[in-house]
């Protein structure tokens, strides 16, 4: 059964409610729904090792703030806000990460204990490409083609408009394609 | 309606956007554990925490719905579904968790199986005390009791209910929030607290705190907010003055969880903040105004820096 933004909006307000009251489990299927959306937010921003680990952070934040969401049908963007902001912390706080330049001409020292397949280490360094971007485009692009979340999906979690959202995505691939192409890992032609 | 692909997957794949889609598909949330790029691989066995991507592999394994758990030790029961009560005998039993590890279930126990991952992996502990050995992401499992909720946040603890029904938590490993009736605390490895139906839990000391600690967070705990409903006793602002002049920084657990319980009175917390402020750094984003009005993620910042020096 395929439920409107309206419903799904109602049933997350309904869970917001119950959460609130202390219902754990009511949270938990808050976590089940969104943690594509903070998951991609953060591998946005910072390292996949590190997304992994501040998923917990920003949920850990989000349950012992929930009595201060002030609009039950909100939960989306505001957990995405609490990401947002836990990722930037964390940027400022932790050591620099290796930059994209040394990302796309790797350093020569000393022989690697293991060779990445080209395939992994492709992956790696078309992500480090997209969080490259502007921000708007690399969090919409990261949604979409991280997690899988589709353009309507990522408005209705976002709180962002349709129009917003496309634009981001239409735009943000085609700053990511010039962007690969001028690197030489354009894999398709469009 | 003209197609998108990269709007919303109709029509015709785009090529490019398809290559990118299965590249960048490793890092999804429960899955990329399993694809992690072999560069990072290097980085988690290098720096030990390979637990984390078992965590991420096991996490994704468990999403499917099971139809219980094996146990064992129990004499003629060996699985266990949702709904099911285990009451446990002279010997421990044990129920494993499908790959998350398992609970080990003392003599004279009972136990309900609330779920075996329909949503989430829940047990109830109606009494008596288990050891949950769970290696998963936060959320994932969970044990209930008369007297709180413990949500496992990827760790080792034991959990004991007791004839008088306290429910008391010990964390072996990782980190466990356990909450009721609207109080939460955060309790790390080596640090224990008790809970009641009267009051929730109160504030964990570590267990190698000294006596003089131990006593003056448990008469704490019998007053003001922290005192069993109905028989509220005030705060002795003396008591608090002594829990302020402790100086080893793992004394300063309790007062973390003191400080931002809305039960206190506002001098009491503002008392404690210097208090914390003096003994630990903080970080830019934490302000004395947005911790003491209960700023979650300001409250969120400041653990995160307190807790380095906690493990």
């Amino acid at each position: 059964m395929v439920r409107s933004d309206s419903e799904a909006g109602s049933a997350e307000a309904e869970l917001v409610r119950r959460a609130r009251g202390g219902d754990r489990a009511a949270f938990a299927e808050l976590y089940d729904d969104h943690t594509g959306l903070v998951h991609g937010i953060l591998i946005s921003m910072v390292k996949p090792q590190d997304a992994r680990d501040l998923v917990q952070d920003v949920f850990l934040s989000a349950l012992r703030a929930i009595g201060r969401l002030e609009r039950d049908d909100r939960f989306g963007p505001w957990v995405a806000t609490i990401a947002r902001n836990r990722a930037k912390d964390a940027y400022k706080s932790r050591t620099p990460e290796v930059g994209l330049d040394e990302i796309m001409d790797p350093p020569a020292a000393g022989a690697p204990e293991e060779e990445p397949d080209g395939a992994d280490e492709e992956a790696e360094r078309v992500l480090a490409v997209v969080r490259d971007l502007p921000e708007a485009y690399r969090e919409t692009l990261c949604l979409r083609l991280v997690e899988g979340l589709t353009g309507p999906e990522i408005a209705t979690r976002t709180g962002l408009t349709h129009g917003s959202v496309r634009v981001n995505l239409h735009r943000g691939m085609k700053l990511l394609r010039e962007r690969l192409e001028g690197l030489g890992m354009r894999g398709c032609s469009a | 309606m003209k197609h998108d692909y990269l709007w919303d997957g109709s029509g015709a794949p785009d090529p490019e956007v398809e290559r990118l889609e299965r590249l960048l598909g490793r890092y999804r949330h429960g899955e990329r554990a399993a694809r992690a790029p072999r560069s990072q691989l290097r980085l988690l066995r290098g720096t030990g925490i390979a637990a984390a991507l078992a965590a991420g592999v096991l996490f994704y394994f468990s999403l499917a719905p099971r139809a219980g758990y094996r146990v064992s030790n129990m004499g003629d029961v060996h699985f266990a579904r949702a709904g099911d009560v285990l009451e446990v005998g002279a010997a421990s039993a044990s129920v494993e968790i499908e790959s998350l590890g398992h609970v080990e279930l003392l003599p004279g126990s009972v136990v309900r199986i609330e779920d075996t991952g329909a949503r989430f992996h829940a047990l109830f502990l109606e009494r008596g005390a288990l050891i949950a050995s769970i290696v998963a992401e936060p959320r994932v499992f969970r044990v209930g009791t008369p007297a709180g909720l413990t949500i496992d946040l990827g760790c080792e603890y034991r959990l004991e209910v007791t004839s008088d029904g306290r429910s008391l938590l010990s964390v072996v490993k990782g980190q466990v929030e356990f909450g009721y009736g609207g109080r939460e605390v955060y309790v790390p490895a080596g640090a224990s607290c008790e809970s009641t139906l009267t009051r929730g839990p109160t504030p964990p000391i570590f267990d190698d705190a000294s006596d003089e600690l131990r006593e003056l967070v448990e008469q704490l705990s019998a007053t003001g907010a922290y005192a069993p409903f109905p028989a509220k006793l005030p705060y002795d602002p003396e008591l608090l003055e002594r829990l302020l002049g402790f100086e080893d920084r793992e004394d300063a657990l309790p007062l973390f969880a003191m400080m931002t319980d809305p039960g206190l009175p506002f001098g009491m917390r503002d008392a404690i903040f210097d208090r914390l402020h003096e003994v630990f750094d903080s970080p830019e984003s934490v302000t004395r105004a947005g911790i003491l009005a209960g700023n979650a993620d300001m409250r969120q910042d400041w653990l995160g820096v307190i807790d380095h020096w906690w493990r």
